[in-house]
């Protein structure tokens, strides 16, 4: 009773999907095989069973009716479902398109936490600054060890030639601080040492720029008075300094602003020197004066420039070239502070962490 | 199916006789694969209506580059196994087994048609034994009539896969009968 005949076959000759020739021989062998006879026999069943012709009484839809939402794909939001349906008729666009677009994003999010991670591992200066749990001093400690810094010491003498008071030393401290931070090179803190007629300085560096920060600092303590003056350049001296020939017109005291300006000449160092109004009248007075005259441009005692005058100004917008051998950092920072009015010395700097 | 298309766009428009007119449309074939299912005319119909309006609810969803017949066919499965997993949890009830919606051919003895009914009776424990993909195959199949390749889509299988299903689903019936009858039967 194991017949092998296959019930493939009986399969398709039930179907009505079989061949001529294949109808023919499952029709003989059902004659004959019982085993065979019983498995159609199931199948004829099994489809009277399942392949009715039931139909409904009465169409489902009043039941349907008041079980829909008959607004659903109305008004307003009628837009936003068809708008779903174009979505889905274009899902075999949209979908590796979708996929492509985050993967490019979980690539871009992966990179950014890892130099975050690699950011992390050195202090973030912005970030230590402006922690407000940390003191100034724990602020400049912890990017002396990760950055570097330097302290030093500098001697304040009072311009009588005395020992600096109290005064004296709040003001150097106020103009030393002025320029470290228009530099914006380190991270710093200065304290006042009476007894000793000194200022202590403590510095991280904020990017590592510290190439010959002594000689920086050393230019940082030059007394800084910017001055505008009538000047005699047929008068130099065998140094080549030009002595003092007229009034001064304007100084330190009389600027308001001092930025990097760009006067269209490729590697031209200018600044950009905005007066107060009462200086600009003045300046104006000057200028019209001087017309087609050189000023002299006093850095204390040493002329910077002496330009000619080309015109009248009369906005108190002065456009300074500096000789090529200035930092116009340097520069810029001093004459944004007043002037040191005491004499000031380094007597100690050292390095750290460097 | 253009014609389906043109009904889909007018739903989607929020013309509701477009929807009655798909539902006339498909409700006796859906309702003859679904008492494929159940054997029974009450869940038949109860899981019809559940049917069209989940249809309805999703209609934006629809891809009209797929034929809708399979589209609706997918959701009919996903209602019935929903459908029975809910009531199972509820009830604990079982395939029913109406066979008052069988009809015994005319002009038979009272003896034939009891002996009938006992058969069917038996055809359909063993078609309720099935698991529940290969039932589904078997209906799509015999009730249905779909190509192999539509029921791959259908169920997500292979067409190699669906066709092994409906061939093991007669079998196991039919094995099923035998161990029960011998091979003395026939209709």
């Amino acid at each position: 009773m194991n017949c092998n005949f296959s019930h493939e076959e009986i399969d398709n000759y039930f179907e009505g999907e079989a061949s001529v020739e294949s109808s023919k021989v499952v029709s003989e062998h059902l004659k004959t095989c019982e085993e065979c006879k019983v498995y159609y026999s199931s199948l004829v069943m099994t489809g009277k069973l399942i392949d009715t012709d039931i139909k409904l009484q009465e169409s489902i839809f009043k039941n349907i009716e008041n079980r829909i939402d008959r607004h659903k794909y109305r008004g307003k939001r009628r837009l936003y479902y068809k708008f779903t349906n174009l979505i889905s008729r274009k899902s075999s666009i949209l979908k590796p398109a979708l996929a492509l677009i985050l993967l490019c994003f979980i690539t871009i999010m992966a990179i950014g936490n890892y130099s975050n991670i690699i950011g992390s591992m050195k202090p973030d200066h912005n970030k230590v600054a402006s922690n407000p749990d940390m003191s100034t001093e724990d602020v400049i400690k912890t990017l002396i060890s990760s950055n570097g810094g330097f302290t030093s010491k500098l001697l304040v003498q009072s311009p009588t030639g005395s020992s600096a008071n109290k005064e004296d030393l709040e003001q150097a401290k106020s103009v030393i601080i002025k320029r470290l931070n228009i530099l914006s090179m380190t991270q710093h803190e200065v304290n006042v040492d009476l007894p000793n007629s000194c200022l202590n300085i403590t510095g991280a560096w904020i990017n590592k720029n510290n190439n010959d920060f002594k000689k920086t600092l050393t230019d940082l303590t030059v007394p800084g008075k910017l001055t505008f003056q009538e000047t005699d350049t047929k008068a130099a001296d065998v140094n080549g300094k030009y002595p003092r020939a007229g009034e001064i017109i304007c100084d330190n005291n009389d600027i308001v602003s001092a930025d990097y300006a760009d006067n269209g000449v490729p590697g031209q160092k200018t600044i950009n020197i905005k007066f107060n109004a009462q200086a600009s009248a003045k300046f104006a007075e000057a200028t019209k004066k001087l017309l087609h005259k050189q000023i002299g441009i006093f850095m204390d005692d040493n002329l910077l420039v002496a330009p000619v005058v080309q015109e009248e100004i009369t906005d108190g917008n002065v456009i300074l070239s500096l000789p090529d051998e200035a930092n116009p950092d340097i520069i810029r920072a001093i004459i944004s502070s007043k002037p040191l009015l005491s004499k000031v010395e380094i007597t100690d700097i050292k390095f750290v962490n460097n | 199916m253009y014609e389906e298309n043109i009904l889909i766009n007018n739903i989607l428009n929020g013309d509701i006789d477009s929807f009655s007119a798909l539902v006339n449309r498909y409700q006796n074939r859906l309702f003859k694969f679904l008492l494929g299912l159940t054997f029974c005319r009450e869940d038949a119909e109860e899981i019809l209506q559940d049917v069209f309006i989940r249809a309805y609810n999703y209609m934006h969803k629809y891809n009209c580059k797929w034929s809708f017949s399979t589209w609706i066919h997918k959701i009919a499965i996903n209602t019935f196994k929903d459908f029975y997993k809910q009531k199972r949890k509820k009830d604990f009830v079982e395939y029913h087994e109406d066979l008052s919606l069988y009809k015994i051919d005319s002009g038979v003895s009272i003896d034939q048609a009891y002996e009938s009914k006992e058969l069917y009776k038996e055809v359909v424990e063993q078609i309720n034994k099935l698991k529940s993909d290969y039932k589904i195959a078997l209906i799509l199949r015999c009730a249905q009539g779909f190509s192999y390749q539509d029921i791959s889509k259908i169920m997500g299988v292979s067409v190699e896969n669906a066709k092994t299903m409906v061939c093991r689903s007669r079998q196991t019936i039919s094995n099923g009968l035998k161990m029960k009858r011998g091979v003395n039967y026939e209709l």
